[in-house]
């Protein structure tokens, strides 16, 4: 991509700056730390680790499920990663030809959905309706966190360090102190979820798919899906709740008025104080919300399908796993079977600075 | 034949019609009635929109499509399944799964009544679905409640169509969530002589609708009613709260476990064809997600009801078919669901002339078609027909014999005993 030295982020002049293909599908990514790299997590249990600088690829193996929430910790060292077998591992990701540090097998029943560090604490939460508290240097289990009834689809820590809010498929989101592993609050997310009842389904749709604080703690977004039409195809509109964290209280929804179908999958503040949210349905698309304002300022339509999105610690990029269509899709058969590949993936990078002017000939 | 019914047949008994109609419809009475002498029965539990293969009955861990579950092993050494499966994995030694179903259409609204009606290429005639035909071949003439129930979510009623050519008597009592007809039933605030009027100035309407109508459809109206009448007799069956409460947690309290196990407790009862629907399997989006609550809600009731049978002595003589319209593709599609893809799927067969703990068919390493052991819907109810000791199972419409299922078809032996 283009590192030249811009500073003005602008979202409103957003723009697809890199494209890493994958050949797998991706689930989710993360940029380090420092900067330096982008990993994300594939089907087949890999991560692919770019050094953004050299282009250079590395494959971290160990996991033998798909692997979706990866974390690093502050100390630009130390890489997390979950798969949906249970297993979490540590790496130093920053090593030549990494490999774990360690492994924590059947750490959950089932998924791992998602993970955050808090300082030397690792918080993991998945299908089995649990969360746990490991130490982040030698995974060891410090305390559980229960109350969910239902699987839990992601995670977020406070910036005071100590508290964290973890949302599940039937639109809780609940809050807990991790020093203790106290509950102190449930907050009310349920228009994120659908029931059987609701959708004529077994199994409903839905959950709160996304949470992020601001800077200042004040504020707790929620992102997930606001109405559906159909639970098997997982059909509706995304949305983004939020909520007064100290007080507990809900406020106005943020508002996406432009036609698109899917989830909210990710959200992320801005050091400048606006909101970033990523969809991911039928294609892809990027929101941006000033604060206090519902109506978003600025959007990127007709992307590729967002798995997941993270803002570079520059503030100026975004690292997005997207979703890349392979050969006969749909249903059925049709032309030589031999053909019949699977769709990938790709790491896409979005720029939130103005596009570089083409050189001069 | 009933496609020709003339007025005379409204008057027959139920237990004529299937009796004499049934019979002419073999064209082998004496076999009909050996056959129907043995109590043969079926539970037929049919998953609507098409379960996936690959989180079901042909697990490809590790693989480009296979997934993120993994495979576990069952009872039977060599034989697994997907770890969705732990209750069913230990019925395995009951079980024949066939992996290597491939049929010909991609869509719900003609996928499901050509698969249930056996997919009789160019007849030109409607075929009738699964429950109709067996209840013709075999119900037994003595049977005294209704021979082809079908319990389903949503609402209930007389399913008509199911009969296709036989007629619309041969249709399913349709019992919506499992509920009984309980409109039969005498309200408490009427008394028993002024019931008895209001049936007979009922079935005097009757009469008078029916003359001047097309025959079969106008007396299935009175037929219908008289079956419901029938079951209402034995509605005690439908009081799941005399079943011990451990007993309901093993199937489960969602309606497909409150479903299956009224199936069993109507087999028990000696209904000859129950069918079981389950719908919303159509997966196009979360496939996984949804697999894993999908899963618990079929193969935990779906493993209660195998050992149940197993232990009643009942799967001696009850044939059990679980399966959908196709199976899903093996491409994982950007909403991380499965479309449809009736080129390679499995389903499950237990019970009556099955052999046990046996797989027939091998998909591809991509489980994208089928490698060994292809066959089709008529090669299925082949060996359905077989399995319930049906020997050349054959109609005979305006005169004009049909066979009951694909002529250029045959059983599948390896699965029969």
């Amino acid at each position: 991509m283009n590192d030249a030295p811009v500073t003005t982020v602008d979202p409103t002049r957003t723009w697809e700056a890199k494209t890493i293909p994958v050949p797998r599908q991706l689930l989710g990514c993360r940029i380090s730390s420092c900067g330096e790299y982008v990993v994300a997590g594939d089907f087949a249990g890999a991560i692919h680790r770019w050094h953004l600088a050299s282009d250079r690829h590395t494959v971290l193996a160990a996991h033998s499920s798909w692997v979706k929430a990866l974390v690093f910790h502050a100390d630009r060292r130390r890489l997390y990663s979950t798969d949906y077998a249970g297993t979490i591992c540590c790496w130093n990701y920053a090593d030549e030809e990494p490999q774990p540090i360690w492994t924590l097998r059947d750490a959950h029943e089932g998924w791992i959905r998602d993970a955050v560090v808090a300082g030397d604490l690792l918080v993991t939460a998945g299908n089995d309706a649990r969360i746990r508290v490991w130490s982040a240097n030698n995974g060891s289990l410090l305390r559980e966190l229960t109350g969910h009834g239902c699987a839990i689809f992601c995670l977020a820590v406070h910036p005071d360090g100590r508290t964290l809010a973890s949302g599940d498929n039937h639109g809780v989101i609940k809050r807990w102190d991790l020093t203790t592993g106290r509950h102190e609050r449930d907050l009310n997310a349920a228009t994120l979820w659908h029931s059987p009842e609701a959708t004529m389904s077994l199994t409903g749709v839905g959950g709160v798919r996304s949470l992020a604080f601001d800077r200042d703690g004040a504020t707790l977004v929620a992102g997930g899906m606001a109405t559906t039409t159909s639970a098997n195809f997982a059909q509706g509109t995304p949305a983004v709740l939020a909520y007064d964290w100290a007080a507990g209280s809900a406020r106005p929804s943020l508002r996406i008025p432009d036609p698109f179908e899917g989830f909210i999958t990710s959200l992320a503040f801005h050091p400048d104080g606006f909101l970033i949210g990523a969809g991911g349905g039928v294609g892809g698309a990027l929101w941006f919300w000033r604060a206090g304002e519902q109506d978003p300022f600025a959007s990127l339509r007709g992307l590729r399908h967002l798995r997941e999105t993270h803002l570079h610690p520059d503030g100026q990029r975004l690292i997005a796993a997207t979703f890349e269509a392979r050969g006969q899709g749909g249903n059925g058969r049709r032309g030589n079977i031999a053909e019949y590949v699977d769709n990938a993936g790709a790491v896409k990078i979005y720029s939130m600075t103005p596009r570089p002017s083409p050189p001069r000939r | 034949m009933g496609y020709e019914c003339r007025s005379q047949d409204h008057r027959l008994s139920r237990r004529q019609l299937l009796g004499a109609l049934a019979g002419a419809a073999t064209g082998s009475l004496g076999l009909a009635d050996e056959v129907r002498a043995q109590n043969k029965q079926v539970l037929f539990l049919w998953l609507d929109g098409g379960m996936s293969q690959l989180e079901s009955w042909d697990p490809k861990p590790r693989t480009e499509f296979g997934g993120p579950f993994r495979a576990i092993p069952t009872t039977v050494p060599g034989i697994h399944i997907s770890e969705l499966m732990p209750h069913t994995a230990r019925q395995m030694q009951h079980l024949a799964i066939v992996r290597g179903m491939c049929t010909r259409d991609e869509n719900h609204s003609t996928g499901v009544p050509l698969i249930q009606r056996g997919d009789p290429r160019n007849r030109g005639v409607t075929y009738p679905y699964l429950g109709a035909a067996v209840s013709n071949f075999i119900a037994p003439a003595n049977a005294t409640l209704p021979p082809y129930i079908h319990i389903k979510p949503y609402g209930g009623g007389f399913q008509y169509g199911d009969g296709g050519f036989l007629g619309p008597r041969f249709g399913a009592l349709a019992l919506g969530d499992g509920q009984p007809p309980i409109h039969i039933l005498r309200p408490e605030t009427i008394a028993e002589d002024s019931d008895a009027a209001r049936n007979r100035l009922r079935a005097e309407a009757n009469r008078r609708f029916v003359e001047g109508r097309r025959g079969e459809e106008a007396a299935a109206y009175d037929y219908s009613f008289e079956m419901a009448q029938q079951l209402m007799r034995r509605r005690e069956l439908f009081d799941l709260d005399r079943v011990p409460a451990a007993v309901r947690d093993r199937y489960g309290r969602h309606p497909l476990g409150r479903h299956l196990l009224l199936a069993r407790r109507l087999l028990e009862a000696g209904i000859t064809f129950v069918k079981v629907t389950s719908f919303h399997w159509d997966t196009h989006a979360d496939n996984f997600h949804y697999h894993i609550d999908l899963m618990n809600q079929f193969e935990r009731p779906f493993a209660a009801l195998i050992q149940d049978l197993a232990d009643r002595g009942m799967l001696d003589h009850t044939l059990v078919i679980a399966m959908s319209e196709f199976g899903r593709t093996p491409k994982i599609n950007e909403k991380l669901g499965r479309d449809h893809w009736p080129a390679a799927w499995s389903l499950a067969l237990a019970g009556c002339g099955i052999k046990k703990g046996v797989v027939y068919g091998r998909t591809s390493d991509k489980g994208s078609s089928v490698a060994d052991g292809q066959v089709d819907i008529g090669h299925l109810f082949h060996t359905i027909f077989a399995a319930l000791g049906i020997r050349n199972p054959r109609y005979r419409v305006r005169g004009q014999p049909l066979p009951a299922a694909h002529d250029d078809m045959a059983p599948i032996r390896e699965v029969l005993l």
